[in-house]
């Protein structure tokens, strides 16, 4: 959706040129908007009844695994977006600048310390990061944040050590290559001269329209929603049917069968991260079933590439960042979790 | 065509989310949004499905294409002859976007019409070489002294696996429900689905049933076994059934 050149008109013309008689009162509007909710939950309620046992049984375990991710996701995302509208419309325009250390190194440390103090889980921190991005964070920087928040987190090193207690070193590689990767990649992605070509043109777009909407913080905050939802939604539900597509269609015992070998193990259980989709918040204790089979290496290097860079979280991504950056990002995460592991594996 | 394209934007935005919402909701007041994530989370997901229609429905005030950035395209790229390319990019910036849309509001609307279902028993079937650890280190299953009494199949299949002292269990009374799986000595498995946080992190939990069990049961047909544990001289357990009944599926078909 980029072209079109009669776009170009100023917005309240061309709403104006389109249906000049046809302008709705707010209470009409929002009456529809009731009606067609009303419509989706008699659809939920009858339409099933038709269908009983409409799906092979492999392509209703994917819809179900895909669904499963997606009701848990999207309040993680709906609070991602919400507080990015809060720092895009309700902070002052030079808080973050003020807030924030200048020397590049420290301002990306405390950067990726963020995730400490912000309540949202992976998902939700795609709409969060855009939302700074909007407010003059540069690119490199949100993408240290993006990156470090999954693993630094409370709730992360909560179910982390519950799962492993402090056996083998796990919990420390976990947070400690987290903290790294992230500022390694920060750090790369800042030698850019131009930040700006980080960005998909789409993004760069919407950045464009917000610095110059009209309206009360209000209405800025709805279109706000708005505009974050149609970004992130897609994405969201393609991630979630890739991951629930994968999930019965590669046969996982292939996988699992490489079991101990010190290197191919650590490959397996990273191709496996990337391709299970499974939230950060919990992913330790997922692990933990393979610890008895795998190497202590390739559990921490499931932990570390899973929350980064699977399927959904690359589609999330997709949204704000070119292919080519994301290509660039997956290669760092997933050689330094490899050689983090195999340094585990090695020397632990 | 504006005008469309503008509805269209509403759609895989706010739309799919509010198509999500109402699943969740409804799942949520039938008491069936455990098929798909953990107890613990419920309340979570109706909260923000709430909201999230709420909102929703606010926003229908705001006139349709408000959010649509107009104006961004007072050309990049269109210097120095990189037309043709910008346009290439951008037809298949549009065929993305349609592909992807379709398969996004496709995926919502299987939710939105089929009805829910639990995961299949060929599926436990596929994944019966992984092991459910839900005791991280517990020393009293390990060493036979838990209290077995509130037991499902994935606590049980955690203490067959990692008991020390196996013969601690033996003689343990059971009553266990499940599905039916084949094993690959030949023979019958209890198995049961496992989930942590939500259906993508299931995993199978299975327990050999050893004597008593006729072969007249299909895989993925749900039994109610009663029995005692035995433990053998090699140590490993199995369970040994005094009856076995076919139920119906439970309402709630994981064990968290």
């Amino acid at each position: 959706m980029t072209s079109a050149p009669q776009r170009s008109a100023p917005r309240a013309d061309a709403a104006a040129h389109r249906h000049p008689t046809r302008r709705l009162s707010a209470s009409a509007l929002l009456a529809i908007g009731a009606g067609i909710v009303a419509v989706l939950v008699l659809i939920d309620v009858f339409a099933p009844a038709l269908f009983p046992k409409a799906l092979p049984a492999r392509a209703q375990d994917g819809l179900t695994l895909a669904l499963s991710v997606l009701i848990e996701a999207l309040p993680w995302v709906i609070l991602g977006v919400v507080l990015s509208i809060v720092v895009q419309v309700w902070l002052p325009a030079d808080a973050l600048q003020r807030w924030l250390p200048r020397n590049a190194w420290a301002r990306r440390a405390v950067l990726s310390l963020l995730g400490m103090f912000i309540p949202v889980c992976e998902c939700g921190n795609v709409p969060f990061a855009r939302g700074l991005m909007m407010r003059g964070l540069s690119p490199s920087d949100a993408m240290t944040f993006l990156i470090a928040a999954p693993i630094v987190n409370p709730i992360v090193i909560l179910t982390t050590h519950a799962a492993f207690g402090w056996d083998g070193g796990i919990l420390v590689a976990r947070l400690v290559g987290g903290f790294v990767i992230a500022n390694l990649i920060g750090w790369i992605q800042s030698l850019r001269a131009d930040q700006q070509t980080m960005l998909t043109e789409r993004f760069v777009a919407t950045c464009e329209h917000v610095a110059h909407e009209p309206g009360t913080p209000m209405q800025r905050s709805l279109t706000q929603f708005l505009i974050e939802l149609r970004a992130v939604m897609p994405a969201l539900v393609i991630g979630s049917a890739l991951a629930g597509a994968v999930q019965v269609l590669v046969p996982r015992d292939v996988l699992l069968a490489i079991g101990a070998n010190p290197v191919l193990s650590i490959i397996a259980m990273v191709a496996l991260a990337m391709t299970v989709a499974i939230c950060s918040n919990v992913d330790a204790f997922f692990a933990l079933s393979f610890a008895s089979t795998f190497s202590s290496g390739a559990i921490i290097a499931f932990l570390l590439v899973g929350p980064l860079v699977d399927v959904k979280m690359l589609a999330l991504m997709r949204t704000t960042f070119t292919g080519r950056v994301l290509a660039g990002v997956v290669g760092v995460v997933v050689l330094a979790a490899c050689a983090i592991g195999l340094g585990v594996n090695v020397f632990g | 065509m504006l005008r469309r394209r503008a509805l269209a934007t509403r759609w895989l935005g706010v739309g799919l989310a509010s198509v999500i919402s109402v699943v969740t909701l409804g799942l949520g007041f039938t008491g069936r949004l455990t098929l798909y994530v953990s107890p613990e989370t419920v309340w979570f997901a109706c909260l923000a499905a709430a909201v999230t229609l709420i909102i929703a429905i606010w926003s229908c005030a705001l006139p349709l294409g408000a959010e649509d950035d107009h104006g961004h395209d007072h050309g990049h790229s269109h210097e120095r002859g990189a037309d043709a390319a910008a346009s290439r990019r951008r037809t298949w910036g549009t065929v993305a976007t349609v592909t992807g849309g379709v398969i996004a509001s496709g995926v919502v609307l299987a939710a939105l019409v089929l009805p829910p279902a639990s995961l299949s028993a060929q599926l436990a079937v596929s994944r019966a070489g992984e092991t459910t650890a839900l005791f991280a280190g517990a020393d009293d299953v390990t060493l036979g002294v838990a209290d077995t009494t509130t037991f499902g199949v994935g606590e049980w299949a955690s203490a067959f696996a990692t008991a020390t002292r196996p013969e601690a269990y033996d003689g343990a009374a059971v009553t266990l429900t499940g599905f039916v799986t084949p094993r690959d000595a030949g023979g019958l498995n209890l198995t049961r689905m496992v989930i942590t946080h939500c259906v993508i992190d299931a995993q199978p939990a299975s327990l050999p049933l050893e004597g008593g069990v006729d072969g007249s049961y299909a895989t993925g047909q749900w039994i109610e076994v009663t029995g005692t544990v035995r433990a053998d001289d090699d140590g490993t357990l199995r369970i040994e059934p005094s009856a076995v009944k076919k139920v119906a599926e439970p309402k709630d078909p994981y064990e968290y």
